[in-house]
């Protein structure tokens, strides 16, 4: 702009020029033209030099009004002086606590209407980069928009994602747009990296690892770094923490009890915090609780499904500034039956077992066991049923043991009850091996005959969870003269839900692909005996013993949970399932809490066809549509990670120097970029500029001929 | 009646050579011309001559009358008639010819001087005639043969020297030459040493010599109406001068207009008639608001 100020040599440029420029006359008066010359050449010459002067003083000011802004620009932020353009990357937290509101605006909407006036009062020329900081940054300009209107647009768009902050992968982002701007674009010549934050504790603390403050340090050597603080003191923030079914296995017309954790992140009690229960959208059950500073509280509400299929579930807390998180959701899938396979190594094997599945009788049974021989395995559509067992089966084919690997990829449940017929080796061999693995464990040995019993292992797993506090239903009791030792193959994917007091596990649980597998080290019927000792010894009691049937109907719900587990899922997390005997042909969409649906396209695996949803940006129900033939719907339930819902902010002093605050203020509500610049000086050249004109037209008016 | 459009120094300018362009005038101005104002000037009674209409009725001779009843004037001796000296100045600054200007003042003057001249003869009176610039270029004797025209013409003509004027000291020789009483008319646009200049005319006016000034002046002179930086280039001597009109009009005006107002008063003084000739102006009115001045001072 001050390449501008070269305009005021023009009038000088034109006296000069002009001098030059003349027309030549004769002249036979001439001794009254010098006489008129000689007493008023003096006068002439001031008059001359005054009108020069203002000319150029009004170009020169003009030129001033014109490169007035970038001046007082410039050393406020601390860039260079030298002209050139600013690349301004604008990196704006989405985190979910930029949700909340204080005197009806967000501070999202505060760190928008700051970045656009950041952009309004840029010069042309200028930059800008905008990248949203979430989970994962979002780098929404990355090559740097000359347009200010696309940027503002843009800007305009941005809205809260429903996760947090990783402070860490952004800077590095930053750090590598800066580095690419400053290879590619060469006139812009000095770089501000502009960060709109509520400074939240959760997203910032990654500030003080040095892995971070060495990137700041690297960062603040190409550009100056500025906080725009949008935060405030609010902390008063309550959260749906948890919301579970816990009843793992839920039944048509049964008493479902779900479970709803509350936590006040606040340092305030609440007297009654509200919640309510929303089934398919309707309020079934509301409940107060007292929440101390910083508590938490879990209320049971217990529910009956009347209708088979799939139901959206909502926990509700009232009102407060952050609403995000005081919305939890649930997708539960409510089953008329279950269809479990009980293969059977040898006659009778199963019998316990199917007992055990279906213990009452009744007319609408939950489960409905079939019993078959190892040949079902190949002959039967294993697809049609939601668990097998396995009961003292002697060996496998590899037929046999792709089929049942196939089965479990899916989401299939798997049950492996141990007996006197299982062949080590067979075993070994075709359900352990690297490509197709079926089983957690390697059958090691048989253990030698003695008396053993069970080890709850403090009742972590689901499997024995039920049996907590429950000691004489009989699990410790249970006698035991005969298992197998199994070695966990994974030891960072395989839990052990039970052992032996000899130190041996006695059940032992992975999930594999979608499905779940469940082995147990000892047999599933007194059939199985140790003839080596005489009177033959049992291998166990636990078929007749009374914790038998909840074991075995806590295993069910372990092994079918494959196929509803991937049902909830937090933000950021994908989508996904397997379609069994589907073509790419099927259709599939999914509908978004926001309103939005997209096709999802399928991916062929082996003969079935899995699908992928990645784009799970905000929380609440998600609805799987799948087209003809199939013709059905699955909800899937997303919820926000409660890490974000404390509101409390990073200490200012724990910021690297290298971070510009100068913009922060303790209420954000006053926050505004600084403008006390001279704006007003500005005008105040363009009005000496008008002033100027006046003078110069009245004034070349009375010294020309007008005045004479 | 003179035609406006015979007078019009516009018109004069498309004619060739002095003696059309005096024919031209004389012939415009004398269709209207009742009466001669040189009569009068002369005392000794010459023979009557038969009443024409457009005579002086101051002229009758009334006693003819009474005695024959028809009207005669009583004329009087051509020699004791009006000697009329024409004094041209044709200096450097007299060929300058504004840019509004149909004519060069020298042109302007020299068709005045011719119709002068030429009105004079055919009145039977003398005219003489003296060209200067610093020096006299050119005298003539006045007579006033009808034959003179040809030869006063023909030196009238004649184009301008490109010398400097020196005023003062022509007009004090000139006023020792003319011997003969009679009408002093000078053409010139007196740019010279005023002081001096106003000295000479004085010594006319001393020698009882009836002066008449007429004081040519181009348009532009009086006006000043350049616009944007002007280079002029002096006459008569002067050095270039770089201006901007603009800024100098009032000043030079001024100047001008203490010159101009100089001369009139010098003249007035002396008792001199001043008549400002402007070369844009019609000749009939230059002639005729002259002569009636005249008119009114002879009676």
């Amino acid at each position: 702009m001050l390449f501008w100020g070269l305009a005021a040599l023009v009038p000088i440029v034109i006296h000069l020029w002009n001098r030059r420029r003349y027309r030549e006359v004769s002249w036979a008066a001439m001794e009254y033209l010098l006489a008129a010359l000689r007493r008023n050449s003096r006068r002439i010459l001031v008059e001359q030099w005054v009108l020069l002067a203002i000319r150029t003083l009004i170009l020169l000011l003009f030129a001033l009004a014109l490169a007035q802004p970038l001046l007082a620009w410039l050393p406020s932020l601390g860039g260079s002086l030298g002209g050139g353009q600013t690349h301004w990357v604008m990196v704006v937290d989405v985190s979910y606590s930029m949700a909340t509101t204080r005197d009806g605006k967000t501070r999202m909407e505060r760190a928008k209407e700051l970045a656009s006036q950041l952009v309004q009062q840029g010069v042309q020329g200028d930059g800008y980069t905008l990248i949203a900081l979430g989970d994962t940054p979002e780098v929404i300009i990355r090559t740097p928009a000359f347009d200010p209107k696309d940027v503002l647009e843009e800007i305009d768009a941005l809205r809260v994602r429903h996760g947090g902050a990783r402070l860490a992968t952004g800077i590095a982002e930053v750090e590598a747009i800066v580095s690419a701007a400053r290879e590619k674009q060469k006139r812009l010549t000095s770089t501000q990296v502009c960060i709109f934050s509520d400074l939240g504790r959760n997203s910032w603390e990654e500030v003080t690892s040095d892995d971070v403050r060495a990137r700041i340090g690297r960062l603040a050597e190409k550009a100056s770094l500025r906080l725009f603080d949008v935060g405030d003191n609010q902390r008063q923030n309550m959260a749906v923490t948890r919301l579970d079914v816990r009843d793992s296995l839920v039944a048509l017309s049964r008493e479902t009890t779900l479970e709803v954790e509350l936590q006040n992140f606040g340092n305030e009690p609440v007297p009654a915090a509200s919640v309510e229960l929303l089934v398919d959208g309707r309020r079934t059950h509301t409940k107060d609780v007292e929440l101390r500073p910083g508590g938490k509280a879990t209320l049971a509400f217990s529910h009956r499904f009347d209708v088979p299929g799939e139901h959206r579930v909502e926990a509700r807390l009232a009102a407060d500034i952050l609403d995000v998180d005081n919305h939890r959701y649930a997708s539960v899938p409510v089953r008329e039956s279950l269809a479990a396979l009980c293969i059977q190594g040898a006659p009778g094997e199963a019998k316990y077992l199917a007992i055990a599945l279906q213990p009452t009788r009744t007319d609408q049974p939950l489960v409905q066991p079939v019993i078959a021989p190892e040949s079902a395995l190949v002959e039967r559509d294993l697809s049609q049923f939601d668990v097998v067992f396995l009961v003292n089966v002697g060996r496998f084919s590899r037929d046999e043991a792709a089929v049942l690997a196939r089965y479990v990829r899916q989401g299939g449940g798997l049950v492996v009850f141990l007996g006197d017929q299982v062949q080590l080796e067979s075993y070994n061999e075709h359900l352990t091996g690297d490509q197709e693995r079926v089983l957690p464990v390697r059958l090691e040995s048989l253990a030698p005959t003695g008396e053993y019993s069970f080890n709850p292992l403090d009742y972590r797993h689901p499997i024995v969870a039920a049996f907590a506090g429950h000691e004489r239903a009989g699990l410790l009791t249970t006698p035991v003269w005969r298992y197998i030792k199994l070695k966990p193959l994974d030891a960072a994917r395989t839990r052990i839900a039970l052992g032996f007091d000899t130190g041996d596990p006695a059940i032992v649980t992975e999930a594999l692909g979608r499905g779940r597998v469940v082995v147990v080290a000892t047999a599933a019927s007194p059939k199985s005996v140790d003839n080596t000792t005489i009177p033959p010894t049992p291998w166990t009691a636990l078929p007749t013993w009374p914790s038998f049937p909840p074991l075995v109907q806590e295993m069910l719900a372990y092994a079918t949970s494959g196929r509803t587990a991937e049902r909830n899922v937090l933000v950021g997390d994908p989508l996904s399932g397997v379609l069994q005997n589907a073509t790419l042909a099927q259709a599939l969409e999914i509908a978004s809490p926001n309103g939005r649906t997209e096709r999802v396209s399928l991916e062929p695996e082996g003969e079935d066809a899995t699908w992928n949803f990645g784009s799970t940006t905000a929380s609440g129900i998600y609805e799987a549509r799948f087209g003809p033939p199939r013709e059905m719907a699955q909800l899937y339930a997303v919820n926000v990670n409660t890490r974000e819902s404390d509101l409390e902010r990073l200490d200012v002093d724990l910021l690297p120097s290298q971070i510009s605050t100068d913009a922060l203020t303790q209420e954000a509500a006053t926050t505004t970029i600084p403008t006390g610049r001279p704006t007003e000086l500005f005008r105040w050249f363009l009005g000496s500029v008008l002033l100027l004109l006046v003078a110069e037209t009245i004034l070349a008016w009375r010294f020309g001929s007008g005045a004479r | 009646m003179p035609t406006p459009k015979s007078l019009d120094p516009r018109t004069l300018a498309k004619l060739q050579g002095l003696m059309l362009r005096a024919r031209h005038i004389v012939e415009g101005y004398v269709a209207g011309l009742h009466r001669s104002p040189y009569h009068g000037f002369s005392i000794e009674f010459a023979e009557h001559r038969e009443y024409a209409p457009g005579d002086d009725l101051r002229f009758v001779d009334w006693r003819v009358y009474g005695r024959t009843d028809k009207f005669y004037l009583k004329q009087y001796e051509d020699e004791t008639n009006l000697i009329l000296y024409l004094v041209l100045d044709v200096s450097e600054s007299m060929q300058y010819q504004g840019p509004d200007a149909p004519l060069s003042k020298l042109e302007y003057a020299q068709c005045v001087a011719a119709a002068f001249a030429w009105l004079t003869l055919l009145q039977q009176d003398a005219v003489g005639l003296v060209t200067f610039d610093h020096q006299i270029r050119s005298l003539i004797k006045p007579s006033s043969s009808p034959a003179h025209l040809q030869q006063l013409l023909g030196v009238i003509e004649q184009p301008g020297t490109g010398q400097k004027t020196a005023t003062g000291p022509i007009f004090h020789e000139l006023a020792e030459r003319f011997t003969k009483r009679g009408v002093v008319l000078i053409l010139s646009d007196l740019f010279d040493n005023t002081a001096a200049m106003l000295a000479g005319l004085k010594h006319f006016h001393h020698r009882r010599h009836d002066v008449i000034v007429m004081h040519t002046l181009d348009p532009a002179e009086l006006d000043f109406p350049f616009r944007g930086p002007t280079m002029f280039k002096g006459l008569e001597e002067y050095p270039e001068v770089l201006a901007d009109p603009d800024a100098l009009r009032k000043a030079y005006l001024r100047e001008f207009a203490a010159f101009q107002n100089t001369v009139k008063r010098g003249c007035r003084q002396h008792n001199l008639d001043y008549q400002q000739l402007r070369t844009d102006q019609d000749l009939d009115v230059t002639l005729a608001s002259y002569l009636a001045t005249r008119m009114s001072r002879v009676k």
